[in-house]
């Protein structure tokens, strides 16, 4: 688990420290497939306290989200239709729906190992 | 190297690649903001420049039109000004200076002779009214009494132990300053035989002035009754 914390915080470091920034064009993209990627990261990790984490769904949904997001975005922009809110609705909602579950599942658990303690100490 | 080890890894190069692309979108954001300000202060600076410019356009105009000003002919209101101006000049309006005579008359200082009536003793509004004839009739030109511009419409007469001037109550001593050829009026005030005899009674010093100031008539001038007459 440290690994994957070491592995963002480098690859913060290297982007900050990177002599050169991506055009200005991209913004708009990247920051919708930042979000993709953001939902993905919460969604597995609700999926890891279910239990249920299969690492290639993971990655494979992170990288197609991300993708696609910044792909409508663009067909969006091109057609006149702003595709790039649709996604942010999205993402945005799902994002707020995993972080309800993920406190869910800890509350949960934080009450049973509390009354598991209980009841040894009985 | 087991499955789960290897996933980390994977998990681990993704979260660096997205750290690095967290870290670029911050960066460009802040590009974002630092050119709409740089946008914004080519605004500002553009204003301004222009204001300066207008300013400078305005000052042109303003030197233009002071210079074509300087350059046009004197108004045609000129030679009504100089008639107004020598209209009040002549009528007393307007202070006047020059060479003059100064006559001060008091009441009586010395002794009083013997018998003499008290009524000798002071200053009356006929030796003021005489004294300002003299010097009117050897050519003064501008004459003040107490101050008190000698016009068209002055009026020199008793009011009791005073002297109303201009409508104006003044006691003794009474200053007249006269304008004009002093050696004139010297020899006139020296040859009258009514300020001579005065002068025995009352004290009457006169002198000339190489350089005498009488004010201009200061009171409003009212001409009710008369009226300018067609010519």
């Amino acid at each position: 688990m440290w690994i994957v914390l070491v592995g963002l915080l480098a690859g913060l470091l290297i982007g900050l420290a990177f002599p050169i920034i991506l055009p200005l064009a991209f913004a708009q993209y990247l920051s919708i497939a930042l979000l993709a990627a953001l939902d993905t990261a919460f969604g597995g990790a609700r999926a890891g306290l279910e239990g249920r984490f299969v690492p290639v769904t993971f990655v494979s949904g992170l990288i197609t989200n991300a993708i696609l997001a910044a792909l409508f975005t663009y067909a969006g922009n091109k057609l006149g239709v702003p595709l790039f809110y649709a996604a942010l609705f999205a993402f945005g909602y799902r994002i707020f729906q995993n972080l309800g579950s993920i406190r869910h599942l800890l509350v949960d658990r934080w009450i049973k190992s509390r009354s598991k303690l209980h009841q040894t100490s009985l | 190297m087991d499955a789960s080890r290897r996933w980390n890894l994977v998990l681990a190069a993704i979260a660096m690649v997205l750290g690095i692309l967290v870290s670029q979108q911050m960066r460009l954001v802040a590009v974002l903001n630092n050119t709409t300000r740089v946008q914004q202060g080519k605004i500002l600076t553009y204003l301004v420049t222009r204001t300066i410019e207008e300013n400078q356009a305005l000052n042109r105009q303003v030197a233009d039109l002071s210079s074509q000003l300087s350059g046009l002919a004197p108004p045609p209101l000129s030679p009504l000004k100089r008639h107004l101006a020598q209209a009040e000049r002549m009528a007393g309006l307007t202070p006047v200076s020059g060479p003059g005579v100064v006559v001060k008359i008091h009441d009586a200082t010395g002794a009083s002779f013997p018998g003499e009536p008290a009524i000798y003793e002071l200053v009356h509004d006929q030796y003021v009214l005489h004294i300002v004839g003299v010097l009117s009739a050897a050519g003064a030109t501008a004459i003040s009494i107490d101050g008190q511009r000698y016009v068209s419409t002055t009026s020199i007469f008793c009011a009791g132990p005073t002297i109303r001037i201009n409508g104006i109550n003044y006691g003794s001593p009474y200053v007249i300053e006269a304008v004009g050829p002093p050696l004139a009026m010297l020899a006139a005030l020296n040859k009258d035989p009514d300020v001579q005899g005065w002068s025995q009674l009352v004290s009457i010093q006169y002198g000339m002035r190489p350089q005498l100031k009488v004010l201009g008539y200061q009171l409003p001038v009212h001409f009710s009754q008369a009226e300018p007459a067609k010519i």
